[in-house]
């Protein structure tokens, strides 16, 4: 099975990179880029290097992502917000063509250990986005009100557990703190994820501060 | 472009710093800094967190507020990357612990100046991760 798929519109384009990656990642260049759909390759050892050139719209990134875990775009001049949507979308990461070969092994290494690879100029951009959609106040209109009164179908243990979550306290030291045990801590985590309808933490604490609440137990329980 | 900053910390940065980075102003005083940066308005400032502070969010947003168009690097032991995360939301641009000040400072101040960010990889992909699912 290899670990790298490459995909490019014309031939020669990426063939300097496949080059490079021989020595230590087994590749294969797909001849046909509809072999991506064909479920072989959904492992997340593997990793799918694409030419931009083949991206067409912007969903089909969410659509290769569906059959392969791991798509790294390469490009050349893509501007930063087409790189940004390309992440959001589900790529793992976003590299120009012209970095040498230290960098893009270093991307792939970090991409096959799960991070996401981007230029770290994009970064900040990326999080200004994230912020942007952070400036909602209970004053402002576009303040979201069910999604606040979704917070009063918490129970009181779910709000202790949320705002110790917030400070940043880790799972044991929530079940010290609570003085249960880390199972416990981890069904309410749960529960709270899918009644608030969140995957983890983080969105977790995307969602409180959206809402402006920074201390759950102030606005929900009589302390 | 002159690179500024205003740091409010209890560190010794001087001996630190390069000397293309000019040290406008370091207060240990939270109330006096933000006096300060007003009138300063450095490119870059560096925070250090201070977790019995419950207002630090505001003195945060403070910052943002007096100078806009100041980059905010934080500076800290430890902090989760829940906290950083909320941090992150009040705008701050890095993340530099405080055992790798020697090694780091100046290249994040930098970097920071330039427009990039200072964080993990890691703790940005999870970020990521979360915003998109």
């Amino acid at each position: 099975m290899p670990n790298l798929l490459i995909a490019s519109k014309y031939k020669d384009y990426l063939s300097p990179w496949v080059d490079a990656f021989s020595d230590v990642y087994s590749c294969v260049v797909l001849e046909n880029i509809d072999d991506i759909f064909s479920g072989e390759y959904d492992d997340e050892k593997i990793l799918l290097i694409i030419d931009a050139a083949y991206i067409e719209n912007i969903e089909q990134i969410g659509h290769i992502c569906e059959y392969i875990k791991k798509v790294v775009v390469v490009g050349e001049g893509v501007n930063e917000s087409l790189q940004i949507q390309f992440i959001l979308s589900g790529a793992s990461g976003y590299s120009d063509k012209s970095v040498d070969k230290a960098v893009i092994l270093r991307a792939i290494a970090g991409v096959l250990n799960d991070e996401i690879w981007l230029e770290r100029q994009v970064i900040p951009r990326l999080l200004k986005n994230i912020v942007e959609k952070n400036k909602f106040s209970k004053g402002n209109k576009e303040f979201n009100y069910e999604e606040y009164k979704l917070l009063s179908i918490l129970t009181r243990r779910e709000i202790e557990v949320i705002d110790l979550v917030y400070k940043g306290t880790s799972n044991s030291d929530i079940a010290e703190v609570l003085k249960i045990s880390n199972r416990t801590v981890k069904a309410h985590l749960s529960a709270i994820y899918r009644k608030l309808n969140v995957s983890d933490r983080f969105q977790l604490i995307i969602l409180l501060k959206n809402l402006h609440v920074a201390h759950l137990a102030e606005d929900f329980l009589d302390v | 472009m002159e690179l500024t900053l205003q740091a409010f910390s209890t560190q010794k940065l001087e001996s630190v710093l390069e000397k293309d980075i000019n040290l406008v102003a370091c207060h240990s005083d939270y109330s006096e800094g933000l006096k300060s940066i007003e009138v300063n308005k450095a490119s870059v400032v560096l925070v250090e967190h201070d977790e019995k502070n419950a207002d630090f969010e505001q003195l945060l947003k403070g910052i943002r507020d007096k100078s806009p168009e100041s980059k905010i690097i934080l500076l800290g032991e430890g902090i989760s990357d829940e906290v950083i995360l909320r941090y992150i939301l009040c705008g701050i641009y890095g993340y530099l612990q405080l055992s790798c000040i020697n090694e780091f400072l100046n290249k994040s101040i930098k970097c920071v100046h330039q427009g990039e960010a200072w964080f993990s990889r890691k703790l940005v992909s999870s970020l990521i991760e979360s915003v998109r699912a």
